[in-house]
């Protein structure tokens, strides 16, 4: 039989939890805990096979739990169960540790399934874990470059009036500064467009609808 | 000659007692003016305080109830015989409604304060933000590693972004959005925030009161003057909007997770 920790400082979320576990027949409940210090304490004394770990709780959250866990009793298998759904928790207990990540409100089967597999050796993330995690590999493809946004704001009023047709003189007039002040921003839009006059620079601001 | 340098001493001791008068005036002002600001930056504090407490509550209080109450549904109807079809499906109405207010509450409980601020720091919760506003393609660009920063400027930055998202979608009509922060010379922490929307004239979103655009923007700076930063805003009508911030970084590392 499995061996379970339940680690949840709502008490009712917990006991409704620990009974439905119990009433499964699939493992068997050896502990609560209803704050991180607790569950650490109670992880070392009983050395469960699973600990479900909920993220906020009192006196030690949940991914401090999950890190010290790891530590301190690699072994056991952590299957965080949470009402945080956001791509950031699933990732930072990914790295942390944990071997499953379920939703709260995920079906009683679902979170029996998930501790079949734990127990087993395997992992189980949720619907909503799962898409996290495939959403930060498809998200770090790097952004194509654009060396429009990485001008300053300044240098991009400078781009505009020369797309505009203004001479360095007369930006100079219009923005109120030097003609050598703002001449300079010129050749730093210049450069980092990578063009070598103003009609290559009208070509460019064209090709990007850049121009009202 | 006499009754002309009696008059002088008296103007001049007139003079010296008005100098010491102003002095002290200003000394005067000098803590007025710094008792407001600590007063005004215990009330922003007291506002976000009240913000969390209530997010927390009602995510991990209201929202667990709820959790509770849909599992106690499912026992009920894994123990209804089969044949009970009708009690299945009412069950069945009563979860789909515990679970829709479920997410009400998480978002109103977001929309007061996302508890990934409090509890990952305010990396993950920008990039949270970066992704949740719709419509909106957010690029974000952040130092490598970003130091420890303050509960304040962490807050303080989460929302002047969070109000630059909102401006961009509702007033500006912007597509694109680059925040970049950055860490300037010693102790200083930038965030630059560009939209490719339709801007607007300054002077006159400034100028157009509490509501709107100009009230947000003009109590933006308000409260990053209130812990002593700067912030510069640059806009013409038809060429985006930018927002920067320059904050004193403060070293009271927040308490990592």
């Amino acid at each position: 039989m499995i061996r379970v920790l339940v680690a949840d400082d709502h008490t009712i979320v917990r006991e409704t939890l620990v009974a439905a576990l119990d009433a499964s027949g699939e493992c068997l409940v050896v502990g609560q805990a209803a704050d991180g210090i607790d569950a650490i304490e109670q992880c070392l004394r009983l050395q469960p096979d699973i600990a479900i770990v909920d993220i906020s709780m009192p006196r030690l959250n949940g991914i401090e739990v999950v890190r010290r866990l790891r530590a301190e009793l690699p072994q056991i298998r952590i299957l965080v169960l949470t009402m945080h759904q956001e791509e950031e928790y699933v990732l930072h207990m990914l790295r942390a540790g944990a071997a499953g990540y379920l939703r709260k409100d995920a079906a009683m089967a679902e979170l029996i399934e998930a501790v079949r597999n734990l127990g087993g050796g395997g992992l189980h993330f949720g619907a909503h874990a799962t898409r996290a995690m495939a959403m930060q590999v498809q998200q770090a493809r790097p952004m194509p470059a654009d060396p429009y946004r990485d001008l300053s704001p300044r240098e991009r009023e400078v781009f505009h009036l020369i797309v505009d047709g203004l001479t360095t003189k007369e930006i100079a007039l219009r923005l109120d500064i030097g003609v050598k002040t703002a001449e300079n921003h010129r050749q730093r839009v210049f450069a980092k467009l990578d063009v070598r006059n103003a009609a290559e620079l009208v070509r460019y601001a064209a090709r990007h609808h850049l121009i009202d | 000659m006499s009754t002309d340098s009696a008059a002088v001493q008296t103007l001049n001791r007139r003079i010296d007692e008005l100098m010491r008068q102003h002095a002290a005036l200003l000394t005067q002002l000098q803590q007025d003016q710094r008792r407001t600001r600590h007063l005004a930056r215990s009330v922003w504090r007291i506002e976000e305080e009240a913000r969390r407490r209530i997010a927390r509550e009602l995510h991990d209080g209201v929202g667990q109830n709820l959790v509770a109450l849909m599992r106690q549904l499912d026992t009920i109807a894994a123990q209804l015989p089969v044949t009970a079809a009708n009690g299945r499906d009412g069950l069945s109405r009563a979860r789909a409604l515990a679970q829709a207010t479920l997410e009400d509450t998480r978002s109103l409980s977001r929309l007061l304060r996302p508890q990934i601020l409090d509890d990952l720091g305010l990396e993950a919760a920008l990039r949270w933000l970066a992704r949740s506003v719709d419509g909106l393609q957010v690029e974000l660009v952040l130092p490598e590693p970003l130091p420890p920063l303050h509960d304040d400027t962490a807050t303080l930055l989460f929302r002047v972004a969070q109000e630059a998202l909102s401006n961009a979608v509702r007033h500006a009509a912007a597509s694109l959005v680059r925040i970049v922060v950055s860490l300037r010379g010693t102790g200083w922490l930038c965030m630059d925030i560009v939209d490719d929307g339709r801007g607007c004239d300054l002077d006159a979103a400034l100028a157009a009161g509490r509501d709107g655009h100009g009230g947000g923007l003009g109590g933006m700076r308000d409260r990053v003057n209130l812990f002593d930063g700067r912030l510069n805003l640059q806009s013409t009508p038809g060429k985006g909007f930018n927002i920067c911030i320059e904050l004193p970084l403060r070293t009271t590392a927040r308490s990592e997770p």
